[in-house]
């Protein structure tokens, strides 16, 4: 499959800051792309850098194989990008904010009517078509800002954190249309810092920090990273003693323990059997427990793993 | 994509309140103000005779030109002057007790004008002086010129007939000192001429609000515009187009009004009105397309300072009185010369008070000039940006 993002080296400094730190990645034809990272990790800069409105120090960057500049005209006909910040008139309705927008890209009357009516049953603005933003929520408006953004119909879409501050059938709805404007053949780049959403979207994902990458690869590939193969959550009357913790710590397949707030963590590494060897031990100890569940590793695990700090603020 | 941006863009500006309220009603609740406070005054003062001083040195003796034009002044139903032909030292007298506004002193070929205050009455006095002199020197440039045309055909037995003629002609037909009446120059109309000025110069705030729309540093709006395959410049020219019908209509609201409440008295020079507010138009909405792409300053800055741009223009150019106009023509000329307010307010003065098609013509132009220099400054500025923070 081709490359239809090739980033090489790309440093990007504001004043005093490096904002992004030599970063390399592609991002192929048809995928969904997630660009995973805490506030300020810079990808919304790396994102500017890669519509050419942000000038940067060092790097090159290609989009469908050409050099993306300020004056690509034919590239940013190909592009649709869904801004972090809603943007749309507030003097104009649903309608008219879509079809403007729509209307840079596509001359032709008869279809820019279509793809404004897909845009509206995509993001299902159906019913408010002559509404002005003021009127709509906070979820309505996103989804109206993400119509904006596609109805031209890209072959590459950024999106650039389309869920934050909203509502779960919004998010919803904006998950579910990103799928289908992917199924419909374009590739996706969808920046955020929810793990769950590019657990659940995306092909491949990479981990920003600091402007600096810390792994990419498909979410497998990425939960490999880490030592960890199985989390076991026990929830109990009273925190354990320390004698207690150390025993269970010095468990040859033990990766690491927490003990808070009456709950128990015991990560484990690979290997099999672990929630039954904790369940017997607790029993042979004469320690009662109310409930006992087993997880696999989450991104927030290996971005914990990686950085030693939490993904969630 | 040139039409579609026009389309919406226009709708925008018709459905901001703000804009339209600063465009639209502003200048005409100051035109009311105006209305309300010079009717009284101008019941009181208008059609006046002004009492002056001529000194009767010299150089006036010999001055057959402007002893005719004097009499014109200040002879028939309704004159202009009512002159006392004294020595110096009396008129110096008559000034300080106030018997007269002003006097005139010929020295060689111009006039020095002799005032104590700077009031509407001694402008008026200047405004005279100044317009004389120039005519005559125009007439002495035609005489010479028809002698020298003469000379060239070889005819060295000039007819002095046929070059009076000649300048009898254009005087008739460029200069009507005649005309010197103050119709038009009222005080209501001359606040309207600046009036106009300044409503041009506020569409700026137009231009402001379209350029922060598409610029990417300013409005998440301009970044979305930035990533279209549309090119700045054609985007800057469709909405500027969809800013400028705006303001003409604008400006049409306020003319009806001072033509239909507001007791102006435009005379039959409509038309050139209209052309003249359209320039005056597109030179504020480019005053405000270049404010805008030349400072880095946030939103609310940028419109206040294309406000107080304004207000300083509309002042030089004689908002506060026509005499702030004058002592800027007379002693800082350059400073009316780019001023678009003063070009819109001379264009009305050529119009109504000096008759004179040329100097309109060239405030015409100068007010296409200008927005033409700006416009490309601001073009180029913007074209093919990207920026180093957003
Ligand atoms: N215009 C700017 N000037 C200076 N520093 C900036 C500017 N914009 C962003 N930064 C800094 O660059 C870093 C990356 O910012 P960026 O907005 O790209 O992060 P982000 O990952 O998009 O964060 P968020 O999730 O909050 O949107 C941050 O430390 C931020 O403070
Ligand atoms: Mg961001």
């Amino acid at each position: 499959m081709n490359n239809c993002i090739e980033v090489k080296d790309l440093v990007k400094e504001y004043k005093e800051l490096r904002a992004i730190d030599h970063l390399s990645f592609e991002v192929k034809e048809g995928e969904i792309f997630g660009l995973l990272g805490p506030n300020g990790s810079g990808k919304s800069t790396t994102m500017n850098c890669l519509l050419s409105l942000l000038k940067y120090q060092e790097g090159q960057i290609k989009i469908f194989g050409q050099e993306m500049k300020p004056s690509a005209y034919e590239l940013k006909r190909r592009i649709g990008v869904v801004f972090q910040d809603v943007a749309v008139f507030e003097e104009l309705t649903v309608y008219e904010n879509i079809d403007y927008f729509c209307g840079l890209y596509i001359k032709d009357k008869e279809t820019r009517k279509q793809y404004v009516q897909d845009a509206l049953d995509l993001v299902a603005l159906n019913d408010y078509v002559k509404f002005v933003p003021k009127k709509l929520s906070g979820g309505l408006l996103r989804r109206l800002n993400i119509a904006c953004g596609i109805a031209h119909k890209p072959d590459l879409i950024f999106l650039d954190e389309p869920t934050v501050a909203v509502d779960p059938q919004s998010r919803n709805n904006i998950l579910d249309g990103i799928l289908t404007l992917n199924k419909q053949g374009a590739a996706i780049v969808y920046t955020t810092h929810y793990m769950e959403e590019v657990e659940i979207i995306c092909d491949r994902i990479m981990i920003l920090d600091k402007g600096k990458i810390i792994a990419q690869g498909t979410k497998e590939e990425l939960k490999n990273l880490v030592t960890m193969d199985e989390k076991v959550t026990v929830e109990l009357d009273k925190d354990l003693p320390q004698e207690i913790l150390a025993q269970i710590q010095s468990w040859e397949m033990v990766h690491n323990l927490s003990m808070r707030d009456k709950i128990l963590e015991v990560q484990f590494k690979q290997g099999n059997y672990h929630l039954s060897k904790l369940v017997i031990f607790l029993k042979e100890k004469h320690i009662p427990y109310h409930k006992i569940y087993s997880e696999l590793p989450t991104l927030n695990d290996v971005f914990l793993e990686l950085t030693g700090k939490e993904l969630r603020d | 994509m040139f039409w579609i941006n026009f389309k919406y863009t226009l709708k925008a500006l018709f459905h901001n309140k703000s804009l339209l309220f600063w465009t639209y009603a502003f200048p005409i609740i100051l035109g009311m103000l105006f209305n309300l406070a010079f009717q009284d005054l101008e019941k009181k003062e208008a059609r006046s005779t002004y009492d002056i001083a001529i000194v009767q040195n010299e150089a006036w003796q010999d001055a057959s030109f402007y002893q005719e034009a004097m009499k014109e002044l200040s002879s028939g139903d309704d004159p202009l002057f009512h002159i006392e032909y004294t020595s110096k030292k009396e008129a110096n007298r008559l000034l300080k007790e106030k018997n007269v506004i002003g006097y005139l002193e010929l020295q060689e070929e111009d006039f020095d004008v002799f005032v104590t205050s700077n009031g509407m009455e001694e402008t008026i006095l200047q405004y005279v002086a100044d317009e004389l002199t120039s005519t005559k020197d125009m007439i002495v440039d035609v005489s010479i010129k028809e002698v020298d045309k003469e000379i060239k055909k070889g005819n060295y037995n000039i007819q002095a007939e046929r070059i009076e003629k000649k300048v009898r002609e254009i005087l008739d037909t460029e200069v009507n000192l005649q005309d010197v009446s103050l119709d038009n120059m009222s005080y209501t109309n001359i606040e309207y001429y600046t009036l106009i000025a300044m409503a041009c110069l506020y569409g700026g705030t137009i231009s402001i609000y379209i350029m922060n729309g598409i610029s990417a540093d300013i409005s998440s709006k301009g970044k979305r515009f930035s990533v279209t395959p549309i090119k700045k410049g054609v985007l800057i020219l469709s909405s500027l187009c969809a800013g400028f019908l705006t303001q003409i209509i604008g400006i049409g609201a306020l003319l009806a009004f001072m033509l239909f409440m507001g007791n102006a008295n435009f005379g039959d020079s409509i038309g050139n009105i209209i052309l003249l507010s359209m320039a005056g138009s597109l030179a504020g909405l480019s005053l405000g397309i270049f404010v805008s792409s030349v400072v880095k300053m946030n939103k609310g800055n940028k419109d206040g300072l294309l406000i107080g741009i304004s207000m300083l223009c509309s002042f030089f150019s004689g908002m506060m009185g026509m005499t702030m106009k004058y002592i800027i023509d007379t002693n800082l000329p350059i400073l009316n010369k780019i001023n678009p307010a003063a070009m819109i307010t001379d264009g009305f003065y050529a119009l109504y008070y000096y008759h004179n098609n040329e100097r309109f013509t060239f405030d015409l132009i100068s007010l296409l000039v200008f927005s033409a220099i700006l416009l490309t400054i601001s073009l180029i500025k913007e074209r093919r940006v990207s920026y180093d923070s957003l």
